[in-house]
């Protein structure tokens, strides 16, 4: 009898473009002999990225439906954030209030739903229950779950929390500069730059104390705006309509300034770092004996690095938001310039953080990404991906708040977006294959 | 439209092993690889299909008749009354039964469906294949495929341990 191993390569082909989603699939297609081996091989390609809404939905870019993860953890109820292939996922109750349905959340876990791994987030619960409601607003893993996670939230005493599985956690004194103006953070080796809405670069140095317990020191700024600085020298030099809004863009920033005078206040961290260290102890304490702050509902912007503004001619709503990305190996900003009722990006920047110098240095346009590179954006995980590869384009921004494909050489966005604004909050990626 | 709801053309398939199936051009013409046959002016009036035999041949046909689009006379007044979305379903449940045979059967159908390029058969036969690897151990798979594991034991063993997270 005729053998399935025997069908010819581009019926397999067919058959493999049928899987579709799951690399698991994919995979497992490849492992059963030879020639499926060789046929995934040949037909396999980089595919882009899975854009995850707030539940269990998930998008495949372009493809316009929405599926249901086949693994989700059982009481899980919410995705509030991700790091490459796994989800954080928030445990607990959806509750309905008058202005629609939340998510009341009772602990976290982690989950990978390629493998159907789940991972109990013990040492980041503890400390949740201690602080009290927050949102989390990115959960980034510096490599495997038993290595440093950074917490991002929403709750202004606790705004970040470091742990480590197993182990212990890391928050600092509450309502302290410049914890609170934080607004996007990024591992680059032993490090954790963070940066702030004034576009500060504070590198976070991550060390272990005797028990294996996260030690978070706070380093020399790498990047520090001069006072009063508003982030938009770049904007104003711009020749495009954008002149119309910069007034009003000012206007906003300067009521920022007081946070940024609060934080400047603070002494020099550049002696901190002792300091830091011995306290970290205390700070524990601090979190763990309750002291519980008020509850805090945390109204969830689309984007919590994007403040909003609005033009002064047309009345237009205007996001701005920055995110902290590292790439090839360099820390880079990016910010991009949203208008909400012509729903389009009219600008985006990159710069690339010059440590000698301490300031942020603009790619030129004409470079695009800097070459053999994309970069996937969201509020919970941005990633630098190298491209051209597969479905990967190169020099293109994939945006999951806009939907859109932004060319930077072009600066412009693809006519047709990936997904609908709003329908994700951050991206899932599908294990590489082995083959 | 007009000749279909008058005069019915009618199409002659012919199996390599002598028989002849008498189809509705419509049902022929689901099958791209006949539709083009058909518009090159290369059918007179039987049209020889290569590889396929009776058996295959009839339960491809079959398949076509309850997909061709239905307009006039064929598979229903139906459509008048029944709404596009059960009518959706009801293929489903339909093409569900289809597709319930024996690994031989199936491995006839998908490379039939290749050939005479049928787009819903070939992803019909392909989604019960990858059905079948989804739900399955490899040796299973194996077994229900009758695929040789022409892996060394120490190559599959790699295989596994590269992508450790599918196999859990």
């Amino acid at each position: 009898m005729a053998s399935w191993s025997d069908l010819p390569l581009d019926l397999l082909g067919i058959v493999i473009a049928c899987f579709g989603t799951l690399p698991v699939d994919r995979v497992r297609f490849a492992a059963v002999c030879r020639s499926w081996h060789a046929a995934v091989r040949r037909h396999e390609r980089r595919r882009l990225p899975w854009v995850m809404s707030w539940d269990d939905r998930v998008m495949i870019p372009f493809d316009g439906s929405e599926y249901n993860l086949l693994c989700f953890p059982e009481d899980g109820v919410g995705v509030v954030g991700s790091t490459d292939s796994w989800l954080a996922v928030g445990l607990g109750t959806k509750q309905e209030f008058e202005e629609g349905s939340r998510c009341i959340y009772t602990g976290y876990v982690l989950h990978n739903p390629f493998s159907n791994t789940t991972v109990p987030l013990t040492v980041l619960n503890d400390v949740i229950i201690n602080i009290g409601t927050c949102l989390i607003y990115k959960f980034l893993m510096r490599s495997t779950v038993d290595d440093f996670v950074a917490v991002v939230a929403n709750n202004e005493n606790y705004p970040i929390i470091v742990f480590r599985q197993g182990t212990g956690a890391w928050v600092p004194r509450p309502c302290t500069a410049p914890y609170i103006n934080i607004i996007d953070v990024a591992f680059l080796g032993s490090t954790l730059y963070a940066i702030t809405k004034v576009e500060d670069l504070i590198p976070l140095n991550l060390a272990l104390d005797g028990d294996g317990k996260p030690l978070v020191t706070i380093g020399k700024r790498v990047i520090r705006q001069p006072p009063g600085y508003d982030g938009y020298d770049a904007w104003n030099t711009s020749d495009d309509d954008d002149e119309d809004h910069s007034d009003d863009e000012r206007d906003e920033e300067d009521g920022d300034d007081g946070n940024d005078t609060e934080e400047e206040d603070v002494p020099d961290h550049d002696g901190d770092i002792e300091e830091d260290g011995n306290e970290d102890h205390q700070e524990q304490e601090i979190a763990l004996d309750g002291e519980v702050p008020p509850d805090d509902d945390g109204s969830h912007h689309s984007s919590f690095s994007g403040e909003f503004t609005h033009g002064k001619v047309t009345g237009e709503f205007i996001i701005i938001s920055r995110h902290l990305i590292v790439s090839s190996g360099k820390l880079m900003v990016r910010r991009h310039k949203y208008y909400t009722v012509s729903i389009c990006t009219r600008r985006v920047e990159i710069l690339e953080a010059d440590a000698s110098t301490g300031a942020w240095v603009p790619l030129d346009v004409s470079d695009g990404l800097g070459g053999g590179r994309a970069l996937f954006i969201s509020m919970n995980f941005s990633k630098s991906v190298s491209a051209p590869c597969g479905e990967i384009e190169e020099d293109v921004i994939y945006d999951i708040d806009t939907g859109e494909l932004f060319d930077m050489k072009t600066q412009t966005s693809r006519q047709k977006r990936f997904c609908t604004p709003s329908q994700g909050i951050t991206w899932l990626f599908p294990p590489e294959l082995v083959l | 439209m007009a000749t279909r709801e008058a005069g019915k053309k009618m199409i002659m398939l012919k199996s390599p092993d002598g028989m002849e199936f008498e189809v509705e051009e419509a049902v022929a013409m689901e099958s791209q690889t006949i539709r083009k046959m058909i518009e090159d002016d290369c059918a007179d009036t039987a049209i020889l299909i290569p590889n396929i035999n009776s058996k295959i041949l009839s339960r491809v046909i079959e398949y076509c008749n309850k997909h061709v689009p239905t307009t006039g006379a064929t598979g229903a007044a139906a459509s008048d009354t029944v709404a596009p979305a059960a009518l959706a379903e009801d293929l489903k449940i339909w093409d569900a039964e289809f597709i319930k045979v024996n690994r031989a059967t199936r491995f006839d159908l998908i490379q039939a469906a290749s050939y005479l390029n049928i787009k819903g058969l070939l992803d019909l036969t392909s989604q019960t294949t990858i059905d079948t690897i989804s739900d399955n151990s490899l040796e299973e798979i194996r077994s229900f495929l009758s695929t040789k594991n022409d892996y060394l034991p120490e190559e599959e063993q790699t295989i596994r341990r590269e992508n450790q997270w599918a196999f859990q």
